[in-house]
């Protein structure tokens, strides 16, 4: 009897060790990573059997990957990106995306959700359409046009020919993405956390859009939109337009991350942040309490916001970024919405009795047919980027312009049409771009009044960006329907 | 025999009427006369008036008189404008820029100085542009509230 006891002691002790042991390497495989050399072949190789151990340990979606593109391997079907096809210069990525992975204790963000459930809120597929379509794969040399164009040629129609200039006549391509390294920044904490204060180094090629990468990008997105109530559908195309949802996203402004913040912008954010933040601690939804218990996303308090270009690396290292940057964006979603729907409603003036409310003006327009909840979303996309107060300004000087003129050139639906987008787009002064807008004696629409007199096309742009969606993956797909047109 | 009187005649006339021609003209202030006349430069008295309005804010100490120098030359630009008919586009949205960016400061009965920088924090957040570079007559404006507040 004793004997049998302690054999089957004995062999239940043995199964659970094997199976611990197992466990382990499932779990902590790829922090084999940590200690290997910076070889990126290894490094790859790294990658793939984290991906695969991943991949192993969780149930896979079968989420649509349907669509009207060729991205990928197979035409109309969206697929990611594989590390050894992106090759060692676009992989630069893959480590911060590890980090969050491991710093992701709980796999909150990092691991794969029930993407056909959360399909019927924003597919994952459109997360994966903005990440791929976004600028480019690669920043060129004028090198490698002139060759890329001399290659195309040789099996290119005659009359699909391209142009082969001078080289002189090839501009290089911006640097339009980042990474903050631990070299520079300093070293990353025992939660994986790297150091925020630092300075991005700016980089030309696109991060390789992994499943991981996107996976951790739309939990993130997920998260953050449902906690602080933000209509994802509004902001999916506008952040195609900023940061194509590239963590590392740097323009040329030093606005960074995925929120593409400028200094100012984060200032705003600063502001805010304490009210915000308090909300969301507050708040019973689990998207929340998801955000709250991932280490880094929410700062202590508004102070700890920093705002300077020589510290951007706090709106994109990663970890806690992209969860971090989206987190200021849902609150700067909020304020910018408070103060351009203020702007907008301004009543009267006390101080300056010849002011006239954007309604009088509508009146004296003769619009009473007007949507003005999506002309209030227009404006509102265009806050984003000219702050608060202008658009409702230019809209109220617009209404003005056209008023004079209104007997002879009444206002149509027509005139609020965004897809617009200039023949020349080069006009330094308000007289060339008057000049090449050329309408001859028809008074401008209310984008051709912005390109002109403001040299803005950001709700356009936007607009433009949510044409592509639904282009390649269905009306309404990944936008709100009627987005941005009465 | 009429020399006398002759010169007194242009005596006046210089003084009534060239003295403060001249003196206009040196730019020490613009003259109410000019804000409303239907021949001025619209834009170039309204900038001329701002650039005035921020010499007398940097020389006044309390901001409550600051705030009514303020006041006076807002309404100075309002009926400039009202007097006169609309002007170039482009010099329209300038003077709106400005003049809107700066209603957002309270009328004189709700201002209350210790508040002031609770306004300039309003304003700034209404209007400040996200991009590098704000709009020159938002700044400008901006520039007034700094001045006020300061």
């Amino acid at each position: 009897m004793q004997v049998g006891r302690s054999f089957w002691v004995y062999t239940g002790l043995c199964i659970s060790f094997v199976s611990l042991f197992g466990w382990y390497q499932l779990n902590n495989g790829y922090h084999l990573i940590e200690f290997s050399s910076s070889a990126d072949e290894e490094l790859l190789l790294h990658i793939n059997r984290a991906n695969e151990l991943v991949s192993r340990m969780t149930v896979k979606t079968n989420d649509d990957m349907k669509c009207t593109c060729t991205l990928g391997e197979q035409k109309d079907i969206l697929t990611f990106e594989d590390p050894f096809t992106c090759g060692p210069d676009r992989n630069y990525l893959q480590r911060d995306v590890e980090a969050f992975k491991k710093a992701d204790t709980w796999g909150l963000f990092s691991k794969p959700r029930d993407y056909i459930e959360s399909s019927k809120i924003l597919p994952r597929k459109c997360v994966l359409f903005v990440m791929r379509k976004f600028w480019k794969d690669r920043a060129l040399t004028p090198e490698q046009k002139l060759a890329s164009d001399i290659k195309y040629n040789e099996t290119a129609l005659a009359t699909e020919q391209r142009p082969i200039k001078d080289i002189s006549e090839y501009k290089q391509d911006k640097s339009l993405f980042s990474f903050c390294r631990e070299k520079n920044k300093g070293k990353r904490d025992i939660n994986g956390m790297l150091d925020v204060k630092g300075e991005p180094d700016r980089y030309g090629h696109k991060a390789c859009v992994t499943e991981d990468y996107v996976n951790l990008t739309y939990n993130s997105l997920l998260d953050v939109t449902d906690c602080l109530d933000v209509p994802i559908k509004f902001v999916t195309p506008k952040l195609f337009n900023e940061s194509g949802l590239h963590v590392n996203a740097f323009g040329m402004l030093n606005d960074g991350g995925i929120g593409q913040f400028t200094e100012k912008a984060l200032h705003e954010v600063r502001n805010n942040y304490d009210e915000f933040k308090r909300r969301i601690v507050q708040s019973p939804k689990s998207s929340c309490r998801r955000i709250i218990n991932f280490s880094g996303a929410l700062p202590e308090s508004g102070k700890d916001v920093l705002y300077f270009d020589k510290n951007r690396c706090h709106v994109i290292g990663s970890p806690p970024n992209p969860l971090r940057s989206l987190v200021y964006y849902g609150m700067f979603y909020h304020s910018t919405k408070k103060y351009s729907l203020a702007a907008f409603n301004k009543a009267a003036d006390a101080k300056d009795t010849n002011f006239k409310a954007t309604q009088k003006l509508i009146k004296e327009a003769r619009i009473g047919w007007l949507d003005e909840e999506s002309i209030k979303k227009m404006l509102f996309v265009m806050s984003y980027n000219a702050g608060p107060s202008a658009p409702a300004i230019f809209f109220r000087e617009w209404l003005k312009y056209r008023i004079q003129q209104i007997k002879k050139f009444p206002i149509k639906k027509s005139d609020f049409e965004m897809a617009y987008w200039p023949k020349q787009i080069g006009g330094k002064t308000v007289d060339e771009r008057i000049k090449a807008v050329n309408k001859g004696k028809r008074p401008f629409t209310f984008a051709e009044y912005l390109f002109a007199y403001k040299n803005s096309l950001y709700i356009p742009a936007v607009k433009m960006h949510a044409k592509k969606l639904d282009d390649g993956l269905g009306k309404g797909t990944c936008t709100e329907n009627k987005f941005l047109e009465l | 025999m009429y020399r006398k009187q002759i010169f007194r005649i242009i005596s006046l006339v210089y003084f009534v009427i060239v003295g403060p021609i001249i003196c206009g003209a040196a730019g020490e202030k613009v003259s109410p006369a000019e804000l409303k006349s239907s021949k001025v430069n619209v834009i170039k008295v309204f900038e001329k008036r701002v650039v005035d309005l921020e010499a007398e804010l940097k020389q006044e100490k309390e901001t409550s008189k600051r705030f009514d120098l303020f006041l006076r030359a807002y309404s100075e630009l309002a009926e400039l404008r009202a007097k006169n008919p609309r002007q170039k586009e482009e010099d329209e949205i300038n003077m709106s820029l400005f003049m809107d960016t700066l209603n957002y400061l309270p009328e004189r009965k709700l201002f209350d100085s210790k508040k002031c920088n609770d306004y300039k924090k309003k304003v700034r957040s209404m209007s400040q542009s996200y991009q590098a570079e704000n709009e020159v007559f938002i700044e400008k404006a901006l520039r007034i509230v700094d001045l006020i507040c300061a």
